[in-house]
Formats: C-alpha cells, structure tokens, sequence
C-alpha cells in the first residue's frame, strides 16, 4: 500500500498497482524501493486526489500507453475528441474540478487521464462564437481596439468558410 | 486562498494540446479570445498548421514524418506559389474553339476547367490577362479520373471545382440525380 498526503493535509491509503497509474509517483516508488514513508502531493487537494484515484481504479490493470506511441504525430488519430461513457460520466463535473483534475492530472503524469480532460474541455469550446467561449471559461478581452481589429482582419480570410 | 482554477490557469503546453483537437474554425476563435490564447497559437505550428490548412482547403503536405514546422513552410510555399496565380483577371477569357460546345465550362480562381462530359475529360488553364499571353493544358485521361456514372451524365450539376495545380488536384464537386 501506498501513503499519499494531500496539500490539505489528509492521508489516503492506496493499493500501489492502481497508484502506479500516476508515472510520477510510479518513478518515485521505484527510486526509493517499498517504504511505509508518505508521499506528499503539495499540489493536490483532497477533493481532487479522490477524483483522482477514482479514475485509477476504474482503469486499474490497463495498459499504460507507451511514450513511443504518444510522439507518433499522427493527426487522425490524435484529434479525435471522442470520450468512452465511464470517462464522460467521471468528468462530468464543475468547471473550476475540471481544471484542478488536468493540472493535477498533468502534475502526477498520468496521461489518459490528461487526454480526457483536454478533449472534455475541447468539446465544450467546439462550435462556439469566441463571445461565447469567452462567457463560458470567464475569459477577458484584454486586446486593445487596435489588436482586436487586427486579429478581426487577419482572421477574416477563413469567418465565410 | 489560491485562485480558482480555470481555462487559463493551465499551463501552456496543455492549452496548445486542447487546441489541437480543435477544428481549424474553433482554433482560429480560440485565437481572438485573449492576449494568452493568442500567444499560444502564434508559438506553435501545429496550431498555424492545421488553421492553414484548413483555411485554405489545402492538402496535407505529408503523411506526418517531417516536423510541424517543416510542414508549414511547405504548406506556406506551396499556397504561396497558388497565390501567385493571378485571381482576378476577369477582364479576358479565351476559351479554344475546341472547347466552346458541349463542355462544362466552370471559372474558379482564374482557372477556367473545361469538362467534356463525352470522354470523360478535362482540361484546365490559367485566364491569361491578354489572349493566349500563356496557357497551361492538362489534360486527364478517364482511366486516371474518378469517372461519372455513364447513365447520370446528362443531368448532373457541377456544384463546385478546386483546382491547385501545385498540388496536382482537381475536385470536381457534382450532384447526380438518383446515384448513390
């Protein structure tokens, strides 16, 4: 069993074979060899480590994807959005969770777990008016009217498409 | 008490991966949202990769060996090199004796298509500004053309033509009646 602390400071008990999903910590057990000693995640909350392992059990014995097969470009297969049910279903949560699962996701390097989160975010920008994308994340126009112009202009070859 | 976390608190390498899910139109309104987003897409070929290509209806320059940077080079000269077509000599149009009874006559981007619906064929040149100042003939055989169903011919309606010589393509977008 594995000993995690998160930045909260509460102890979570895993089994090492659905923690090793995270190549993080995976490397951090093998560097330092079985130990009772906890591991503290500094940038994890509860909230968020619960969601976490969650989807580690749920995948608990598949594959983990090769890096070779992650730096093969092969653009057909990299740019499909398409999500499983159990993953949908498991990401389906606030927006500020969604984002606290990808960092934290990106932090403990766990890359299927990253992939659905960057497609769940992808999807939800799919198709939208940049008014609305920006009503939807809370983003800022921090362009001055000038810029603005100029992206309207250099944008302007693809807006009748 | 830290900030929410939100769109842009992530980092930028996980930005420009959601963007390259992205359809080229949802990237390029990605691009306008704020100064950060813009950054990323201005930073990484990829990104002006897949807009570009998109944008201008392009073929991909390669099956996926060479670098994204390389990639766009090659696609920036290859549309370069289409640019320099001249795309808006309306003035004259010469269309050879040959050609000026029942053919498919379709004028896209300077380029007049001839398509002999008899053969099978088609021939595309360049408008030239002045009659015959130079003329570009390509001529398809029908074993090296998709070819339209025999029994459609008569009524099919050319809806639209692309043609890029650069990249040797020829599309010839056509309604056909009943044809599945």
């Amino acid at each position: 069993m594995v000993h995690l602390v998160t930045s909260d400071n509460v102890e979570f008990v895993v089994e090492k074979e659905v923690v090793e999903r995270s190549v993080l910590i995976k490397n951090m057990l093998e560097d330092v060899g079985e130990s009772d000693q906890s591991i503290p995640l500094a940038n994890v909350s509860s909230a968020v480590l619960r969601k976490v392992i969650e989807y580690c059990e749920h995948h608990r014995g598949e594959p983990l994807p090769s890096g070779d097969a992650d730096q093969n470009q092969d653009e057909t297969r990299k740019r499909t959005t398409d999500i499983s049910e159990w993953d949908q279903k498991f990401i389906t949560v606030d927006q500020e969770m969604l984002f606290e699962i990808i960092l934290a996701a990106n932090y403990l390097d766990i890359k299927s777990l990253l992939d659905v989160g960057c497609k769940t975010v992808a999807n939800m920008i799919k198709g939208k008016t940049p008014d609305e994308i920006r009503r939807l994340f809370n983003i800022v126009n921090d362009f001055t009217p000038e810029e603005e112009a100029q992206i309207k202009k250099e944008n302007e070859w693809a807006e009748d498409r | 008490m830290k900030p929410k976390a939100g769109l842009l608190s992530l980092p930028d390498e996980i930005l420009h991966d959601i963007l390259s899910l992205l359809p080229w139109q949802d990237i390029l309104h990605c691009t306008s949202l704020c100064k950060a987003l813009r950054r990323t897409y201005m930073l990484s070929s990829e990104l002006q990769y897949i807009t570009e290509l998109g944008g201008q209806q392009l073929l991909p320059v390669s099956d996926g060996h060479i670098s994204f940077s390389k990639r766009l080079q090659l696609l920036r000269d290859k549309a370069h090199a289409w640019f320099k077509f001249d795309i808006h000599s309306f003035e004259v149009i010469f269309i050879p004796v040959q050609f000026r009874t029942e053919t498919q006559v379709s004028i896209v981007n300077g380029h007049a298509c001839l398509w002999k619906e008899d053969i099978d064929s088609g021939t595309i040149f360049p408008i030239p500004r002045k009659p015959l100042q130079q003329t570009i003939e390509r001529d398809f055989s029908p074993d090296s053309l998709c070819s339209i169903p025999k029994q459609t011919q008569s009524n099919f309606d050319v809806l639209n033509v692309h043609i890029d010589p650069v990249q040797n393509l020829l599309a010839i977008v056509y309604i056909s009646p009943g044809w599945k």
